[in-house]
């Protein structure tokens, strides 16, 4: 008796301990689980996905995500949810989750994408950011400062992160942590209008600067002999915004130059004084002269732009895969008649790109860590992240994802491949926003054609190290 | 005297000519607006252009009330603003009837107080409002959008007010306190029910201010159900697409309460602004 | 008894102005006076504050570009600001005569106030647009241009352009104001003119305008405020470009507060601007009390 009661005694005070500690554990991998901890999915794949073989270690595929034993809201802020196509897949995402947990409710906070640095610092600022939001690379910088970042390498799981392309990773990971959890990315090169260039009898695709404005020179026509020009040969980007000077930067890494670097001894340094800078001025300015660009650059913007291109006004336009979804969205007809190729160089070297990502980061200060970390598994499941590129052309983070032979296949290849060769990140910089402004200034000017590229590299120069002195 | 009848007929057709040129001015963009409208996606691009859709459809008109939940917005922006505009008006009138009426220490600063705080970029007090109605817990709820509203038209509608009570004779307060009337009821039982195209004409303008306000409303409101018609609208300004038509058709349907409650109140306006504004 | 009478007055005074002093106070001067706390400090807002005293004011104050900048803007406002006290007595003395159809003129001329300002500035872009927009259409249609014409793309046409969608905006306000102050002009004083052989203009010139400059004024300060702080539709019709011809002061502090992150110099700039302001809102005010003595 003695005994059993000892035992009971014991293993009632050892049930309530071990009681006690399964729930502080419990707690305590919910505030920083660990991919070992949990245990991948591999029941039969319901109705709709493909059959899966039985490997022994998935780290790609969570449908069937661990669910919350109490009723929870997921708050997700998003731009892609306003948007036309992409936002049809948030929504599915969330939609199939909240099948497999019916106790979870998504909730998302719709920001339009133009209006997402004001609303996000508030929300940091103000301590109300949702459990996830959308992070672009160009917020990276303020997140920082900030510090709204939860380091996802322990949430997701070391294995898990093995998975995701080492170019996306390498942009994503700041001193040793994992900031946000990459989606997508759009590698820039060059689209174009398949058909168009055929009728214009264009058969190789232009790789210098010169090379591409002789072929833009051919591809702007008048058709039917009224005296205006019915096409143009390129849809260029020109609006004094962060868009613009995203392309323009673009063309002026690939005349060998850059607008802001961080050295390794972490100052910054500018790039204007190149003579590559120069040369990417005077390739827009000449671009205007030779008229092959739709008048009004200055307020064609990516929407116009990419207008110009559905519409067949131009034929090529500096820009992501992206383009083309929203092109045939618009459009199906155009399904099929649009490609990319690379980027053109100053001098034919080989050309560099830039990724442009984005991606989920988890808040710090929110309290459902581990559920926004299986909503990003799911969210990243290879056929869920394979319809996002399916309906957009964006390219997946994830290796297996871009395995997939569609996604490198018809309209996308020439982006993808531009992924092959040389790729550019910007700095983490919180200026980097009043660099932009030095680029697209800069621009600007050429248009105008009163100044010569070279008096506008030295002022671009010139208020570039006026930044970093304010900013050291 | 013909000098004079030839000098009317002139200045008369001048100003018919001139109205009439103000007339396409103003109608010019909103032809536009109608116009795109009617345009399918895939025509709106197309050149040559057309002024006046050659097939016109009302698909954008009917995405207003399926694709997104324009009832609900419309209701939000009403209540939001109306109960702003309450509000307001309410502290506006007592403050323009103070400030007209009593001479009190601290008047003058007042008055420049009130002038100053429209001084400020507007941009700059999105955080520390923001914080403040953190702290209130007052995020994500149309209670705290109706106070930031407040705050920003209290101002003009104050000095409206105060022009307008500038107006009333002082002697019609004397008359009512000789008859044994507090300061409060001389107010509301003799002053205000004859300030009423005053109050209207402030109404109006608090109206408007809010319900074309943008900015805040995008920043303090998160859930979908809760957002204003300026902010459906504003959400059609894509990064990557503006739905031009889509836009056009919210624009159109915004404008038109807004039009109604013009036309009705149009008399009470010029009225209410009139009594006493030019008395400085 | 004065005395008495006096207290009283305060009294009642201060009780109907209490409530709107208190929100101000809350909501507006707590802003103001956290603009003047940051504009101070290297801040996150959040977590880190660092006093750098006047460093952003100094970094301010030796920028060319910020002077440039000021400068654009302030044309601006005198622009639109002339523009508008122009557009709005003009149209008001037109519709306040005694003709036929004034009252259908007075809701139309109004209606430029109801529009949002967001879909104001696109819908204007849009007609610009060499392309695809009304203006070049008709242009070329009645055969006045050979080639597109950009007016947005040309510093000088550009800043006319937003001057002008500005004025077309912003004019209906200042015609209220001033209909309802001509409503205050007796109109006995017309009709004596009027006998004595005065003229249209003469009578605007001796009775309309000098009845009219009390709100003038006050007119003036407004707007001046307002537009001095615009942002908006120059932002949406041509984002400060092209060169920065249109670069209101606005964008700037945008950009510090929002895109840069650079929120010290973002407050800095703010309390400049309501410095500059609050100087002008004095000249002003000395003018008024000069005026209407």
């Amino acid at each position: 008796m003695q005994e059993t009661r000892k035992r009971f005694g014991i293993s009632r005070k050892a049930i309530a301990t071990g009681i006690a500690a399964a729930l502080l554990i419990s707690g305590a991998s919910a505030l920083s689980a660990t991919a070992s901890s949990k245990k991948p999915a591999k029941k039969p794949a319901k109705s709709k996905s493909k059959a899966k073989p039985a490997a022994a270690k998935e780290v790609n595929e969570f449908l069937n995500p661990k669910c919350p034993a109490k009723p929870t809201t997921l708050t997700i802020a998003s731009a892609v949810i306003l948007e036309n196509p992409g936002g049809k897949v948030d929504q599915a995402n969330a939609d199939e989750f909240m099948k497999k947990c019916p106790n979870v409710k998504v909730e998302f906070i719709g920001i339009p994408s133009n209006l997402l640095p004001e609303k996000l610092t508030t929300l940091a600022i103000g301590g109300s950011l949702p459990d996830m939001y959308m992070h672009f690379t160009s917020f990276t910088g303020k997140a920082l400062q900030m510090r709204t970042f939860e380091d996802l390498k322990p949430l997701l799981g070391e294995d898990y992160v093995k998975g995701f392309d080492p170019l996306f990773l390498s942009e994503a990971i700041q001193g040793g942590k994992l900031l946000w959890a990459p989606w997508v990315g759009i590698p820039m090169a060059v689209a174009y209008r398949k058909d168009l260039m055929e009728e214009a009898g264009i058969k190789t695709m232009p790789k210098t600067f010169d090379e591409f404005l002789d072929v833009a020179k051919k591809l702007t026509i008048d058709k039917d002999k009224d005296g205006k020009m019915d096409q143009y040969g390129w849809a260029m980007v020109g609006t004094p915004n962060s868009s613009g000077a995203g392309r323009f930067h673009a063309m002026v890494l690939n005349a060998g130059a850059f607008n802001l670097k961080q050295n390794p001894d972490g100052r910054f340094v500018s790039g204007a004084s190149l003579k590559g800078y120069e040369t990417a001025l005077q390739l827009y300015g000449d671009a205007i002269k030779a008229g092959v660009v739709p008048p009004g650059q200055t307020t064609t913007g990516y929407p116009e732009a990419s207008a110009q291109l559905a519409t067949g006004k131009a034929v090529m336009m500096i820009t992501g895969p992206h383009t083309m979804g929203i092109a045939v969205t618009q459009n199906p007809s155009l399904k099929g008649k649009l490609g990319g190729f690379p980027l053109p160089t100053a001098n034919g070297a080989k050309p560099i790109t830039t990724l442009n990502q984005h991606g989920y980061a988890i808040a710090r200060s929110s309290k459902n860590k581990a559920l926004a970390a299986e909503y990003i598994k799911f969210m990243l499941s290879t056929e869920r992240i394979l319809y996002y590129n399916e309906l957009e052309y964006r390219l997946p983070s994830r290796l297996k994802a871009q395995a997939d032979p569609k996604v490198a296949s018809g309209m996308a290849a020439g982006f993808v491949g531009a992924l092959k060769g040389n790729v550019w990140s910007d700095s983490t910089a919180s200026f980097l926003g009043s660099v932009a402004k030095v680029d697209y200034d800069a621009y600007s000017e050429m248009f105008l054609g009163k100044k010569t590229a070279a008096e506008i590299a030295k002022d671009a120069d010139n208020k570039i190290k006026k930044l970093i002195a304010d900013n050291a | 005297m013909a000098g004079t009848k030839t000098n009317k007929i002139v200045t008369r057709v001048a100003s018919y000519a001139i109205l009439t040129f103000m007339t396409l001015l103003i109608f010019t963009p909103i032809f536009w607006m109608i116009s795109t409208s009617l345009k399918s996606e895939a025509v709106m691009f197309d050149t040559p252009i057309e002024l006046i859709p050659s097939d016109p459809t009302l698909d954008s008109y009917v995405n207003l009330w399926s694709t997104y939940p324009f009832l609900t917005y419309l209701r939000n922006s009403i209540f939001v603003v109306s109960v702003a505009t309450f509000f307001s008006v309410a502290v506006s009138t007592f403050a323009g009837y103070g400030i007209s009426r009593f001479n009190f220490r601290g008047r003058g600063i007042f008055m420049s107080f009130l002038l100053a705080t429209q001084l400020f970029p507007s941009i700059m007090l999105l955080i520390p409002y923001y914080k403040t109605f953190k702290t209130l817990n007052l995020i994500d709820s149309h209670f705290g959008l109706i106070i930031a509203y407040v705050s920003f038209t209290i101002p003009f509608c104050t000095w409206m007010m105060r022009g307008y009570f500038a107006g009333i004779s002082k002697d019609l307060d004397q008359a009512a306190a000789i008859d044994g009337a507090g300061r409060f009821r001389v107010f509301s039982s003799v002053i205000l029910p004859i300030a009423w195209p005053g109050i209207a004409a402030t109404a109006i303008y608090a109206f408007i201010a809010g319900w074309n306000e943008y900015l805040f409303a995008l920043v303090f409101l998160n859930s979908a159900e809760k957002k204003t018609v300026s902010l459906a609208i504003g959400q059609l300004i894509g990064e990557y697409r503006i739905l031009w038509n889509d836009m056009m058709a919210a624009s159109f349907f915004a404008l038109v309460p807004m039009i109604i409650i013009f036309i009705f109140f149009n008399r009470y306006l010029v009225e209410g602004l009139s009594a006493g504004a030019v008395k400085e | 008894m004065k005395s008495a009478f006096a207290k009283r007055e305060s009294r009642s005074g201060k009780f109907f102005t209490i409530p709107a002093a208190l929100i101000m106070l809350g909501l507006v001067v707590y802003p103001m006076l956290y603009g003047f706390f940051i504009s101070t400090q290297k801040s996150n807002l959040i977590d880190e504050w660092e006093f750098v005293g006047a460093k952003y004011y100094i970094q301010l104050l030796t920028d060319a570009d910020f002077y440039g900048t000021l400068q654009t803007t302030a044309l601006f406002a005198a622009c639109v600001v002339i523009g508008n006290l122009v557009v709005g007595l003009l149209l008001a003395v037109l519709v306040n005569q005694k003709i036929p159809l004034m009252n259908v003129f007075k809701v139309i001329l109004m209606l430029p106030w109801l529009f949002p300002e967001v879909v104001v500035a696109l819908i204007w872009k849009w007609l610009f647009n060499p392309l695809f927009g009304m203006l070049n259409h008709i242009l070329f249609s009645l055969d006045i241009v050979e080639k597109e014409v950009d007016l947005l793309g040309q510093p000088g046409t550009a800043f006319a352009a937003v001057v002008f969608v500005c004025i077309w905006k912003g004019y209906p306000i200042v015609m209220l104001m001033m209909m309802a102050g001509m409503k205050n002009i007796p109109y006995e004083r017309y009709e004596a003119a009027a006998i004595d052989g005065a003229n249209k203009w003469k009578q605007f010139r001796h009775i309309t305008l000098p009845g009219l400059m009390p709100i003038l004024l006050v007119a003036a300060i407004l707007e001046t405020a307002w537009w001095f702080k615009h942002f908006t539709i120059v932002w949406l019709l041509t984002g400060g470009g092209p060169a920065r011809a249109t670069e209101l002061i606005s964008v700037d502090v945008y950009l510090q507060a929002f895109t840069n992150f650079n929120f010290g110099r973002a407050a800095a700039e703010s309390v400049i601007i309501l410095f500059i302001l609050m100087v002008i809102s004095f000249i002003y005010s000395r003018v008024l009390r000069d005026k209407s003595q």
